[in-house]
């Protein structure tokens, strides 16, 4: 009956056909085990654990207070935003609002001025609004993993609302030419500079290393990774670093909001969870995330280099 | 990346900076993978036969863990790079890419 249905099926319906005939992933997640032997059954216990290998509690009691109001900045060129629309991939998932960059391209067409003066706003204004900073996150099986029982096999994925994203990847131009300009980055930083690439610094270091062998000497290199790079940054610290360093007082109190308030809400099996609010405040997907850890890493080369002359880093 | 004449100084050297680094991270509350840490060493020759043993098993101590160096190719920013810096195996693994997308067509 199956196969006599499949011979007749045209249209629409040999796609619907195709859902049932092809092997799909399930959506199940195993029993987790976390690493220190503890293992969870329950959609409540694994929404709670992935949540804290995710988004660590990061407890960190500096003071902090906000630094006065900055000069005025530049509009951004509505040929910014345009491109920093443009440039998404169609195939990003929306969450929780559910509107695509398709739909917000759309958009664009018929009112473009609304989203350029939203855009303009976010750092004169110094806050990143609440609904923006509400994210989905899911877990999805890595593919070819042997056991599906341990944590390292859901590589967490994080969903956020789209036009909050195109507002995030103008604003992080401001951050990124302030650090610039204040010679906040160490010269050996390439990730996140403009112009600069992985390339380079491999190219530099192979051209060291050549050097080096020139004048009889040999290199070694120590190449070291830093644990859940983005959750360990600590949005208290990363406040009074920028005041220190004496970045505009604007960019500091928006960076202060876009800190602020993050709300996380959880996908397992495929229902959402409750929401909970996060701690690990900087996060993979965010276009502003790149240059705030750079500016909290930026002293550790500087650092190294004060005690030895000689060795040079390059941060990735 | 440090240089020096021979591989005990360059380890002298590698070792200490590891030990700076780790305590500025600890001071912010970051933290290394000492799990995915790994070292290579770049020299125009490994010279003579008895040498390249002793080179290779030279070992630096991080956080009371040691990590030899890397006897193959080591992957950093995407590039694989050997001890003499000839890229054969980047070139290798480029080809066979570029070979499995050529079939797929």
């Amino acid at each position: 009956m199956w196969g006599e249905y499949l011979q007749n099926v045209t249209g629409a319906e040999v796609w619907r056909a195709a859902r049932y005939a092809n092997p799909r992933a399930g959506t199940t997640v195993e029993a987790l085990t976390d690493r220190d032997g503890k293992q969870v059954n329950t959609s409540l216990e694994k929404e709670d654990m992935l949540r804290h290998e995710s988004f660590p509690p990061n407890a960190c009691n500096q003071h902090y207070e906000l630094p006065t109001a900055g000069s005025p900045h530049k509009c951004a060129p509505e040929q910014a935003v345009e491109g920093a629309l443009f440039s998404q991939s169609l195939k990003e998932a929306p969450r929780p609002d559910k509107l695509s960059f398709g739909t917000i391209r759309l958009l664009w067409k018929w009112d473009k001025e609304r989203i350029v003066r939203l855009t303009r706003a976010a750092i004169p204004k110094r806050r990143h609004p609440a609904v923006w900073k509400r994210a989905g996150h899911l877990d999805i099986p890595k593919p070819g993993k042997n056991h599906y029982t341990k944590l390292r096999a859901y590589p967490s994925i994080l969903l956020l609302i789209c036009v909050g994203k195109v507002v995030e990847k103008v604003s992080a131009e401001l951050p990124s030419q302030e650090a610039e300009r204040r010679g906040l980055l160490s010269d050996g930083q390439f990730w996140s500079r403009e112009g600069l690439s992985a390339i380079d610094a491999a190219a530099i270091m192979v051209d060291r290393a050549h050097a080096a062998w020139t004048n009889g000497n040999i290199t070694g290199v120590l190449l070291m990774d830093i644990m859940a790079a983005f959750p360990s940054v600590a949005k208290e610290r990363l406040v009074n670093l920028s005041k220190v360093r004496k970045m505009d007082g604007d960019l500091v109190q928006w960076t202060e909001s876009f800190l602020s308030e993050r709300t996380v809400e959880m996908i397992i099996e495929g229902n959402s969870m409750e929401r909970h609010p996060v701690e690990a405040v900087v996060r993979q997907a965010s276009p502003v995330s790149l240059i705030l850890f750079a500016i909290h890493t930026s002293g550790l080369i500087n650092w190294v280099k004060s005690m030895y002359q000689r060795p040079r880093g390059y941060p990735f | 990346m440090a240089t020096g004449n021979d591989v005990n100084h360059v380890v002298w050297i590698l070792e200490r900076c590891a030990a700076k680094s780790i305590e500025w991270a600890c001071r912010r509350r970051l933290q290394f993978d000492t799990a995915k840490t790994e070292a290579a060493l770049f020299t125009r020759r490994l010279g003579h036969r008895k040498n390249i043993l002793y080179k290779m098993t030279a070992k630096i101590t991080v956080r009371n863990v040691s990590i030899l160096y890397n006897a193959q190719a080591t992957r950093w920013l995407g590039v694989w790079m050997n001890a003499y810096l000839t890229f054969k195996e980047h070139h290798n693994r480029c080809m066979k890419k570029a070979r499995a997308a050529e079939d797929r067509l």
